[in-house]
This record gives structure tokens, sequence and C-alpha cells, in this order.
């Protein structure tokens, strides 16, 4: 990182991306190579029977008599035996050009406890229970890719987010940059700061980040605020040096009348995942796997007010031109009674921290050592390929 | 070295210190502030807390007004928008009462009582953005939920914040219905167990501290039949909602044929009074006040005070601020937006006329949205249909836009504490930008040196006076005091 704080760190509007409530930071962090991975974090536990419903199996209807979807409503036929939910239907295209799968019953080893911020803790920490980790696995990652000796990383908004902090720098994002400072005056601001690390480094973030706005988004002041603008942005990141971005999407917490709750967060979703590709190069496209996953699945019944409670299993989703796509990967567990975990939560199958060693490997070559010591410690790497496109 | 207990006091446990006024010089004086606050009537809801309640049936007559007219196809045009005067009143009444919260915050005396009053606001967060009636109930929740009772028993606290109808409305709790209830069975409804988790998890026991699943599934049966009715928003228990039986929660059987609130009350009691609601809370509040890493001893002690005064808050506040360890190593936290804000605001004296909403409905062209002259007040908009009252960004706009906007967390579990998440480039520099507009207009003439003498006294570090002091101008200057990195924390 520079120390040297650029003029248009303070120019007006440099960045402005406005703080949205359901979006959240983006971190990016550069690596030498082109490959690139993007995870979305989907906070409040998104409903993986809803977004890929396994119409086939009957119980599911029993379940969830006024949830469940069949073809006939809409759902959208997958392969014979799951649906994707027609919400997401934006996504299709991507199904069919062989860009998009789902992995369906997989969870973090996080059991039990259904906390959002525990389980939101495991998923970006990486840790065999809660508290095990204090950084994110993304970054503890980072140290782990071969060749990636200068590294230098970034994170978007007002907070920083679990799964990119850590020791290994990550520039945060900031929002609409407002200030205007002679050369001189900014100097001062960085004198102030000096003897405490915590604001050094903060400003430095700010440095960083405006200077790369500017290059991507010239003086485009007035861009709309929401998912469109976070997804535009983490692209030019990912065309330019930055090859690992994280952001999340909120809303998924649909305890009530999941029809209407559910259509929000789903809709960002699909168009997170549209509006990267859309801009990306279709040579960079190739090169991008993104991963959304959840703190955890929801009840496999639905509950007293048309919504579903905190469950376990659930659904993850893999998608852009470097991931083997077109198929829901799953090792089924059943709906029947006696197969739902405590009675009432779809049985996870897949540990969920598999399927992200499987995408650092495939994307940055990082070692089954490091992956099963450094970021995901306790992790026994499944060598097979799963998951792995060709 | 030391920093003064003054000091401390003033920027540990309150919002800094304005020029003027004296200090808490001790423990004690400390504790009279929660004493007076809690008897002292706050600014927000703007027409009073009884003056809200008289009102509620108006804004309901708005919103039927309203409903009436677009099931008429009648409604009100401008340009193609249609206008919705209820959420033209609701919009304005939030933000008249967003902006006397801030200047409640920046004007009282009693500054540990205030910034209890946002612990305690964010321990029971609610978010306005729910939608529905959240927007009115909003600062009615703290106003007669939180306020009167942070200086009592944490289970009478526990009971008014939780049972409050902002809080039944935000967690679901109106929906969630005995599956056996007489109402259960008509409608086909059932048990929604948003509230009874977070109860558990968030507002007593704490994540992971030893209950079960199944504790949180009794916990919601027992809960069932909590109500409020729309336009009233007083809490009822309505038996014909309620399921029916007895439930076991953590060892201890709740219910019984003929439920009733007793019930509640008492499954509420019980979990006010366990060990690891004790040491979860006591643990939050010196995280809050103190670091992000709690010093165990202070902890511990305040753990033992609270079972020895059965749940006396002050008594549990005074533990804290009596352990030599909360009074060292100043500056361990940062300021969140809110905190950072109001500080500032003292620290410049800033006058009250300044901090009102927004003037969008001086420049705009105002007029009524509605008849409703109960309403009148709230009842504006622009010429564009939109309400009249926007953020003033010296308070609530600056707040919002530093990403912590005012009853309005993202989750249930409030906002972030970690210092991390607060001391980010984005909130450097949009600090800076704020700081630099709000000296301009307020600084006046004062030197840089005497705003950081009245501002942090003997918390100044020797290299900010330093770097203050040599700056190219005096706005600078004044910039400086308030985005220097002790300002920033606390």
């Amino acid at each position: 990182m520079t120390s040297d704080i650029n003029r248009r760190t303070f120019l007006s509007g440099a960045c402005c991306l406005a703080a949205s409530p359901l979006v959240t930071p983006v971190s990016f962090a550069a690596m030498p190579g082109e490959n690139r991975l993007v995870t979305i974090v989907l906070r409040g536990a998104m409903d993986g029977l809803a977004l890929v419903q396994p119409y086939g199996e009957p119980a599911l209807r029993l379940l969830r008599p006024k949830l469940a979807l069949t073809p006939e409503d809409g759902l959208i036929d997958l392969d014979g035996f799951f649906g994707l939910h027609p919400l997401a239907g934006d996504l299709m295209p991507l199904w069919t050009a062989g860009e998009l799968s789902f992995v369906h019953a997989t969870s973090t080893p996080y059991r039990a406890g259904r906390s959002h911020f525990d389980g939101q803790d495991m998923l970006e920490s990486g840790g065999a229970a809660v508290k095990d980790e204090r950084t994110g696995w993304l970054n503890r990652a980072i140290a782990s890719i071969p060749r990636a000796a200068d590294r230098k990383a970034i994170d978007i908004t007002t907070t920083a987010e679990l799964i990119l902090s850590g020791t290994n720098p990550v520039d945060v994002w900031s929002t609409r940059a407002d200030l205007a400072l002679a050369e001189d005056e900014q100097a001062f601001f960085v004198r102030l700061y000096r003897n405490d690390p915590a604001f050094a480094a903060a400003m430095r973030e700010a440095a960083e980040t405006d200077m790369l706005s500017d290059t991507i988004h010239g003086t485009d002041k007035k861009r709309s605020a929401g998912i469109r603008s976070v997804a535009k942005l983490t692209a030019g990141m990912l065309s330019a040096d930055h090859r690992i971005a994280s952001f999340s999407i909120n809303g998924w917490d649909t305890h009530l009348s999941q029809a209407r709750t559910f259509k929000r967060p789903v809709t960002d979703l699909a168009t997170a995942i549209t509006t990267l590709k859309a801009n990306l190069s279709p040579a960079i496209w190739r090169r991008t796997a993104i991963l959304a996953i959840t703190e955890f699945g929801r009840t496999a019944r639905e509950n007293g007010s048309e919504g579903t409670d905190h469950g376990t299993g659930g659904v993850a989703i893999l998608a852009g031109g470097a991931v083997a796509g077109g198929k829901v990967y799953r090792n089924w567990p059943s709906l029947s009674d006696g197969d739902l975990l405590d009675g009432r939560d779809l049985k996870p199958t897949v540990d969920l921290r598999q399927l992200a060693a499987a995408m650092l490997r495939q994307q940055f070559g990082v070692s089954t050592r490091d992956l099963e010591s450094a970021v995901f410690p306790g992790l026994s790497f499944d060598k097979s390929g799963a998951y792995l496109r060709g | 070295m030391t920093t003064s207990f003054s000091t401390m006091a003033a920027i540990r446990f309150g919002y800094g210190r304005r020029p003027g006024e004296t200090p808490p010089e001790s423990v004690e004086a400390l504790i009279r502030q929660v004493e007076r606050g809690t008897r002292e009537t706050c600014l927000f809801p703007f027409e009073g807390i009884a003056g809200r309640r008289a009102r509620f049936s108006a804004f309901r007559e708005v919103q039927q007004a309203y409903n009436a007219a677009r099931d008429a196809n009648m409604l009100v045009m401008v340009g193609e928008q249609s206008v919705n005067p209820y959420n033209i009143v609701m919009a304005n009444a939030f933000r008249r009462d967003q902006h006397l919260k801030v200047r409640q915050a920046v004007f009282s005396p009693n500054g540990f009582f205030e910034r209890l009053a946002a612990f305690w606001g964010d321990h029971f967060a609610i978010n306005a953005r729910k939608g529905g009636a959240m927007r009115i109930l909003a600062g009615l929740h703290e106003a007669e939920a939180i306020r009167p009772n942070l200086g009592g028993s944490f289970s009478d606290l526990l009971k008014a914040a939780v049972l409050h109808p902002a809080m039944l409305a935000y967690l679901d709790q109106t929906r969630s219905i005995g599956p056996n209830s007489p109402v259960g069975l008509k409608s086909g409804r059932g048990l929604n167990e948003n509230l009874a988790r977070e109860l558990i998890e968030l507002h007593t026991m704490g994540a992971g501290s030893g209950y079960s699943q199944k504790d949180v599934r009794s916990t919601a049966f027992v809960l069932t039949g909590l109500w409020f009715r729309n336009p009233v928003y007083e809490t009822v228990y309505r038996t014909r909602s309620a399921e029916p039986g007895s439930y076991r929660v953590l060892g201890k059987s709740y219910g019984g044929r003929a439920r009733q609130i007793e019930q509640v009350y008492a499954l509420l009691d019980d979990l006010a009074d366990r060990k690891e609601t004790r040491r979860h809370i006591c643990r939050k509040l010196v995280v809050h006040f103190i670091a992000d890493d709690p010093p165990q001893p202070v902890v511990d002690a305040m753990v033992k005070v609270w079972g020895r005064s059965g749940g006396q808050l002050v008594d549990v506040y005074r533990a804290m601020l009596e352990h030599p360890l909360s009074f060292e190593e100043e500056g361990r936290k940062a300021r969140q937006p809110f905190d950072f804000v109001v500080a500032a605001l003292r620290a410049l004296n800033v006058p009250a006329e300044a901090l009102g909403p927004g003037e969008d409905a001086k420049k705009a062209g105002v007029r009524p949205a509605t008849d409703v002259t109960a309403l009148q007040d709230v009842a504006t908009m622009t010429a564009a249909g939109k309400p009249a009252l926007g953020a003033n960004p010296l308070s609530v706009g600056i707040i919002d836009r530093l990403g912590q906007p005012i009853w309005s967390a993202p989750s249930p579990a409030g906002w972030e504490e970690n210092l991390s998440a607060w001391v980010t480039g984005s909130q450097l520099t949009e600090r800076i930008a704020w700081a630099r507009r709000l000296v301009a207009r307020f600084g006046g003439t004062d030197d840089p040196r005497m705003l950081l003498e009245a501002t942090m006294a003997d918390a100044a570090r020797a290299d900010t006076i330093e770097t203050v002091s040599r700056a190219p101008n005096r706005v600078v200057g004044l910039a400086m005091v308030l985005a220097s990195p002790e300002f920033n924390r606390r």
C-alpha cells in the first residue's frame, strides 16, 4: 500500500456509492494471475428450499403447503427433480449456458444454535466451531496463494466484514467521500493520524479507494444506489488489479409472509450476478467464479405466518464462466420425517467449506496443505474434484 | 500519565465535554445523572408521550382515507406519481422524532444516562424501516419503555422493552398464533419463533449459553397471546390466540389450561434472573463502555453485585464505575457515528435552532397532504408530493450518511461494536468532510488549540496538540480537532 495521499483522495464525490440498507461493504484483494473469485454473503439465512425447490419430492408440499411451488405455479424446472424459484428467472440464461450450478443440502459445521450471528461468524471465519477463528477464511487464503507476494486489498462503505478481515491487508471501499482540501492541508491529516495505527491504516484505505474509483468511474457522481452499483463497481475492480471481491446481500430472514419477503433479496441476488456478467468482458467472465453462501438454511416446514424459521441445511450458488455449471450438486438426504435433522431441518450432507476450498484450489491453486491447515483448519479436503471444472 | 477522572467520565461514560458544562467529578455524580434522567421527560415523541398516543387515531384515519382513495382510484397525482399522505405523515413524524433524539443527547446534562439510553435502545434494537406503524412507535419505545426503566431492575426493563408494541411488531410476535388456540384453529395460522429466539439469544441469556432449540420453541408457545390493536397500541393478552397447555423452558413449566399474561411475566422474570443473563448483560455493558475486549474483573464485579442486588441496574452501573480498571487505558473504543456527531455538536456549542429537521418545507411550496387537523404539523409535503421534512445534514443527515440511522439498526442484534468496523477509510473521509463543514459554520473565531483544550482537556495527545498548533489555517485546525484519533475514540 502506498502511504502517499493523493489529492484525489479528497476530491468531492470521488466515490459515491450510496449506503444501501440491503447491501454491505465490498472488499477486494489484488493477486497475480487472471482468475477471479467473488464471494457473496447472503445474510439472514437464505431459504435454499425456496430458491431451489425439490419439487420431485412429495414431502415438500406437505411440509410447505403454502410456500411450495410446482412447475404449474411457475417453478422453473432444472433437472426434473429440482426447480428454480421464478423470482430468480433472470439467472436461467446462465444455467442454460452451463455457467450456473447449485449445491444443495449444504451447510457450515454450525449446528443446533441457529443464531444468525454465530452462524455468520462460522461462515466467514471458516472455523469448525463458533469463535474458533478470529479472521476471515478469504483473508487467510490470500497468504496461501502462490506468487501473491505483492498483495494489496480493499472494503466498500462503512463497516468492514469478517470474511475478508485479518492480518493480510484488504482495501475497504469508501462511500461518497466528499471533501476538497488543498495539498498542504492533506499533509496535515496524514500527520494527524501517523501515530495511531488504526487511523493511519484507514487514511491509507481512503487514499487507495478514491484513486481507484476515479480510474474506474471517472467523474460520474450520481450513480444509483444499491446492488447494481455494487456489482458494477466489483466488475470494475476485477477488470483492473483486483482478483478477489466480497460483498453481502441482506434481507433473507423471512420469518413472515415469505412469498413477499423473499422477493427483494432474491431479485438482488439475480441482479448482482447478471450485472457482474454484463460488466465483465467475455475473457474475464470465463475466468471468474462467484460463490454465494449463507449462514444456514431455514426450517423444512413453513411456520404459522407463511414464513420459515431458522434451520440448518441450505443451498450455495456457484456462477461464472469458470464454474462447472448446469448442475444441482447434492447428496440428497430426503425430506421424509425421519430424515429431517432434529425433526425440522434439511439435513446437511455437504460441508460448505469443501466448496469454498474447491474454489480456492481451482482459481488460485491453493495447496491442500494450506487449505487444511491455514484456511480451513481441521478440514479434510475432498480432492475428488467435485464442483471443479473439467 | 493517566487521564483525570472527570475527562474520562465525560468521554468514556458521556457524550464528551461541552464548554461551559462542569464534567462529572465522581461516581456519585454519574449515578445522579441516571436518577435525574429516568425522571425527566425527553424531547421525543415531538408531541409528548400522551400527545402521540392521543394522535394514533388521527394517523389511522389518514391511512384509511388513503386506502379508500386508492381503492376508488381517486389518488391525488403529482405528475406521474400518486401522493401517499399516510407515508408523508409517518415520514415527517419520524424525522421530527429523530431530530429531537439528537437534540436530547446534545443538550442533556445527563451524559451517562443518555449513553445508557443509547446502549439499552441498541440492546433492545428495533428498526423503524420495518414498515407499518414502526415509524411512530420507534421513538415512543425509547421514551416510554427504555428511558424510565433503565435505572430500575433489569426484569422491569426487560418486560417494558420486550412487551412494548414496537417490539411485538418488529419481531413478528403479533403474527405468532397458538396453532391449537381458537384463532389458530379457525385461521390455520401458527407459531412464529422470531421474538422467542431473540428474547433468549439477544435480550437475556445470549447466544450459545446453554439453551436448546426446544427451549426457544417452548418460549414461543408461552408468548402466544401477546397482542395489541391498531391504533391503540397498548399490549394486551388475547387468550383466544394463546396456545393452551404448559411448556417447559429451561426446566421450568409455564402456562396451563387457562392462559394469562402473568405466565409470560413469570417466564420473563425467570430469564432476567438467570446467571447466563447476568454475565451476558454485564459483559455487554463493559464491551460497550470500556473495551471491545472487556477486562474480566470488571465484568465479574458487576455480575456479583447483580446477584446481591437482585438485578438493580443502578447498582450494576455503580460496580462498573467504581472498578479502577474502568478508568484505565482511554480510547480503546471507537466513537460510533451517533456518538461522534453528538460529541462534535457539543464541542462547538452548536445551538438548538440549527438542529431542526431540514427545510425542504420552506423551499418547496408546501401544501397539506391531508385534511386531518390533528396532524397538521406533520401532514405537509413538497410540491413534488414528497414528505416535507428532510434530514438536517448537521444532525440526522450526517448520522444516516455515516451508516447508523437512528432507530434503524440493521438487525435485532443492534449495531456493530468493534473499533475496526467504524475506523475505516470511508468513515474517516466522511467525518473529516463533515467536521470541516461544521467548523466552517460554527467554529467562530476560536483558536484550534483552545477547542482542543476545551473538548479533550488532558486526553489530548502531545502529537495532536503539535499538529493542530501548526495547522495551515484555522478551519483545518478546528476540523483536525474533531477528526483527531482521540476525538474519534473514547
